[in-house]
């Protein structure tokens, strides 16, 4: 198991990690998501044991390892950029790692032919890594990451230097691979579907924090405040102040709505400035009778997609909610949509 | 010109530097005008024999001044061929061509050197430059002229005030092209040091000029630096230069002619007279003309190697060739040892940078003949008198190759990703095994070309040298210095012998540095 305690780290003066704090178990794969700038490439050198934070500790299997060299941890860490040795083959590369361990020559050859077999690529065996394309470029990064069988993976934006098709092939690949090792690993990525598909947990970093930790549906579905809202792709944002607790009522500069409750959350008072999510279920059919409000806009977009319409509503704050309807809604006219309780949420200011 | 030792007269600096920063200035120029077309048809043509011209006209750069000016003599000097045949042909006694000792003699020499500066500096950034934007541009309808005028030029000016800084550099540090081809008719400031160091004996004066020379060596780097800041070193060195075509059309094709031409004409043809006047004997010796048949000799290079003594001014030039050797194997360990270390703090000591880097290319524009100076001033004693101090001279070598070895190893370790010695030290390999495993290989043809360059400089550095060196114990390009001032055919033909030998083991070390060509050779 893997215990981050309070890291600390600046840069330029600047708080980049500022306290930050997880576990992590064995065999789960935790993804680290956050802008860029934000602190999860650091957070990740920091537990690889190349760069030291200003404060905090690093545990691993119970044992505090902040101060212990890179080289003797253990571990393993993939770049973005794959840092592959030019000057070694794929062969060499995958075996570096065993050598530095001083396996047994036979040991390795086996190891090698494993690892590559692991990510169908047994016939580079030779090749010069100057020569691969991206894709087996980060093939055989990950191979020789897997290769040396290290005590917990780091994946450093590992899809990130590819393009969209190999990026959604390799998803999955990658999905199936680190079920069948059971390494424990730590995924940075700043894509929240590849973060959602891939891991066990999520774990949010802003501003040096970790501000939401949770299982993909439970971080998807309660987003906890504005920021993680907006970086998981919400657009239907506005505030608002609490007037009534039960029910639950926010009065809006768009009426008076009534949103569901967060589980768990900290109990609201009234006169209380809140934001509010407008997340439409994916597809609208009509009425139904649980619709408790409605709320206007303009129309400015109308799009038939096939069996469905994709309709764009500009509210009276500018805020556009985005929704798809089987009906056509006409274009440049006030448009009405109807919400239920659970296409409102109420976020921490 | 007489002058009581040990004063100072500022007339005695005002002339020179005038004279040097003229002839600096006209040599440059001139560089740029004959290097510049070479640059564009090197980067922009395919022709028949280009990578051995490409690699003929990179020579003379590492060319030492002694074996440039013996080449010179050997074509256009009173005992070379033109005047020779021109001599056979009017049956005079008297040669007709009076190329030694002239202005223009510097001019065409500085040419002759620095040419290969252009062609390097401007046709490397030449062929980098992405074929796409030129035909971005003329898609959107600019003319071929319209094209250089707005894309090309503007995108090549840094590279060209670049080469023109340098080479303005090495013709204003010019020392043994104008006292070997100028004669006593000219002098630059690193003349005057070392006339009035070595002949009038006047230290304080050498040293005014030295100073001099130094401070404006200093102005004209620090807009070197300038002009030079932020360029991004490439991680990988890019493929051959795409967009090169055969010539097509009248135009093309004559440029192309006219340019392999005078290239010919100038870098290659004083060579082969040397080579070749090293190996014909068409005189006697003073007196004996009706003794001896001219034709081909190995006479001029088996004295080399003979132990012919007797004579006060002889000197043994077994013992020069096996002087420089050494030297030069001594000046490549401490060179590529020094010059590691210093690229390494470079690289990893940010914060070292602002102050070690002009530190270290100092000696690059500070001139040899400083060097020397500065040498004898702080090891007087032990140069002078006694026995001397053995290490002087690799240490003084060593010093001048010192940028050399860092421009090529520093921009190989800077292009290393920082990602692949933590990849290695997170999969296990301590500090020691990273710098061993990683980082050594991918430097090492660094390393090699580095070696071979400082081999190469110490072998031809003539102007340190000539401060330090003690006269019966001289180098090759010493060597060949007294050779050529000495009367006689003999001694003509011995200084074309060995300026001979130079030449070929330069030839080879740029052979082998070409084909260490990953290595970036020079990051200017």
């Amino acid at each position: 198991m893997l215990e981050v305690r309070d890291l600390c780290k600046k840069y330029e003066g600047k708080p980049l990690l500022d306290g930050v704090n997880f576990t992590l178990d064995d065999g789960e794969t935790l993804c680290l998501i956050g802008s860029s700038g934000s602190g999860k490439s650091t957070l990740l050198r920091i537990i690889a044991g190349i760069e030291s934070a200003d404060s905090g500790s690093v545990c691993w299997q119970g044992e505090d390892i902040t101060h212990i060299p890179s080289y003797k941890r253990n571990f393993g860490l993939m770049f973005q950029d794959y840092a592959l040795f030019p000057h070694l083959t794929v062969a060499e590369n995958v075996a570096f790692g065993l050598r530095m361990r001083h396996n047994r020559r036979e040991e390795i050859e086996r190891k090698v032919q494993t690892a590559l077999q692991r990510v169908n690529m047994t016939s580079f065996y030779h090749r010069r890594v100057t020569d691969l394309s991206g894709g087996e470029q980060q093939r055989i990064a990950l191979a020789r990451t897997l290769a040396p069988e290290p005590g917990l993976m780091m994946l450093d934006e590992p899809l990130a230097a590819l393009d969209r098709n190999l990026r959604f092939e390799l998803q999955e690949e990658l999905r199936a691979l680190l079920h069948e090792t059971g390494i424990p690993t730590i995924y940075v990525t700043h894509d929240q579907e590849e973060a959602a598909l891939l891991g066990d947990h999520l774990a949010l970093l802003h501003e040096g924090r970790i501000v939401q930790y949770g299982s993909p549906e439970e971080v998807f579905r309660f987003p906890g405040n504005r920021w993680v809202a907006e970086f998981l792709g919400f657009h239907g944002l506005i505030d608002g102040v609490v007037c009534g607790l039960s029910p639950l009522a926010v009065n809006t500069a768009c009426g008076i709505l009534h949103p569901q409750a967060i589980p768990g959350s900290e109990p609201l008072s009234l006169g209380k400035e809140v934001t509010l999510l407008i997340r439409p279920r994916k597809i609208l059919t009509d009425g139904g009778g649980i619709e408790r409000d409605h709320i206007e806009g303009e129309v400015i977009d109308n799009r038939f997609l096939g069996n469905l319409y994709r309709v764009e509503l500009r509210l009276c704050t500018d805020t556009v909610i985005e929704f798809m309807s089987p009906t056509p809604y006409p274009m440049s006219e006030k448009g009405i949509l109807p919400l239920a309780e659970e296409d409102l949420l109420i976020l921490s200011h | 010109m007489l002058q009581r030792s040990g004063e100072v007269y500022f007339s005695a600096i005002w002339q020179p530097l005038g004279f040097t920063v003229y002839q600096a200035i006209l040599s440059t120029l001139l560089t740029l005008l004959f290097g510049l077309p070479a640059a564009y048809v090197f980067t922009r043509f395919d022709f028949a024999g280009k990578r051995l011209l490409r690699m003929l006209t990179m020579l003379p750069f590492i060319l030492p001044t002694v074996a440039v000016s013996a080449a010179f003599n050997a074509l256009l000097g009173p005992r070379g061929w033109i005047n020779l045949a021109l001599m056979q042909l009017s049956g005079s006694e008297i040669p007709p061509v009076h190329f030694l000792n002239s202005f223009s003699a510097i001019l065409v020499a500085h040419v002759f050197y620095n040419i290969s500066i252009v062609i390097r500096v401007v046709g490397g950034a030449w062929s980098q430059l992405d074929p796409r934007l030129e035909q971005s541009a003329s898609v959107l309808g600019a003319s071929p002229w319209k094209v250089f005028q707005t894309i090309t030029l503007p995108l090549l000016r840094r590279s060209i005030l670049s080469a023109a800084l340098l080479v303005f550099l090495f013709d204003f540090a010019s020392f043994g092209v104008i006292l070997m081809l100028g004669g006593p008719g000219f002098q630059t400031l690193e003349v005057a040091v070392y006339t009035q160091a070595l002949y009038l004996l006047n230290l304080p004066m050498a040293a005014v000029l030295s100073i001099t020379q130094l401070i404006c060596t200093l102005i004209v780097l620090f807009f070197y630096g300038g002009v030079n800041r932020d360029q991004p070193v490439p991680l990988f060195p890019r493929f051959r230069a795409e967009g090169s075509h055969p010539p097509r059309g009248w135009a093309e094709k004559g440029i192309v002619t006219i340019v392999v031409l005078y290239l010919l004409l100038l870098q290659i043809i004083p060579l082969l007279a040397l080579v070749s006047r090293s190996v014909f004997r068409v005189e006697a010796e003073r007196g004996q003309r009706e003794d001896v048949q001219s034709g081909l000799t190995l006479e001029y290079y088996q004295e080399l190697f003979g132990n012919r003594s007797g004579d006060v001014f002889y000197i043994q030039p077994a013992r020069a060739i096996a002087n420089s050797l050494a030297f030069a194997a001594i000046t490549m360990v401490i060179a590529v040892v020094n010059g590691s270390l210093i690229s390494y703090t470079l690289v990893k000591v940010p914060s070292a940078r602002r102050w070690l880097d002009p530190f270290v290319m100092l000696p690059f524009g500070a001139s040899a003949v400083t060097l020397g100076l500065g040498f004898v001033v702080t090891f007087q004693r032990s140069a002078l008198t006694g026995n001397g101090f053995p290490w002087l001279i690799p240490l003084a070598h060593s010093l001048v190759a010192m940028p050399f070895v860092v421009r090529t190893v520093q921009p190989v370790l800077a292009s290393i990703p920082p990602t692949l010695e933590q990849s290695a030290a997170v999969l296990g390999a301590s500090p020691l095994r990273v710098w061993w495993e990683v980082e050594m290989p991918l430097i090492s043809r660094a390393l090699l070309a580095a070696g071979l360059f400082s081999f190469t400089i110490s072998l031809g550095e003539f102007g340190a040298t000539s401060f330090i060196a003690r006269l019966e114990n001289p180098t090759m390009p010493l060597a060949i210095y007294r050779y050529l001032s000495q009367p006689g055919a003999l001694n003509y033909g011995q200084a074309m012998a060995m300026a001979t030998i130079l030449i070929i083991i330069c030839a080879i070390s740029l052979l082998l540095l070409e084909n260490l060509s990953h290595a970036t050779l020079r990051s200017d």
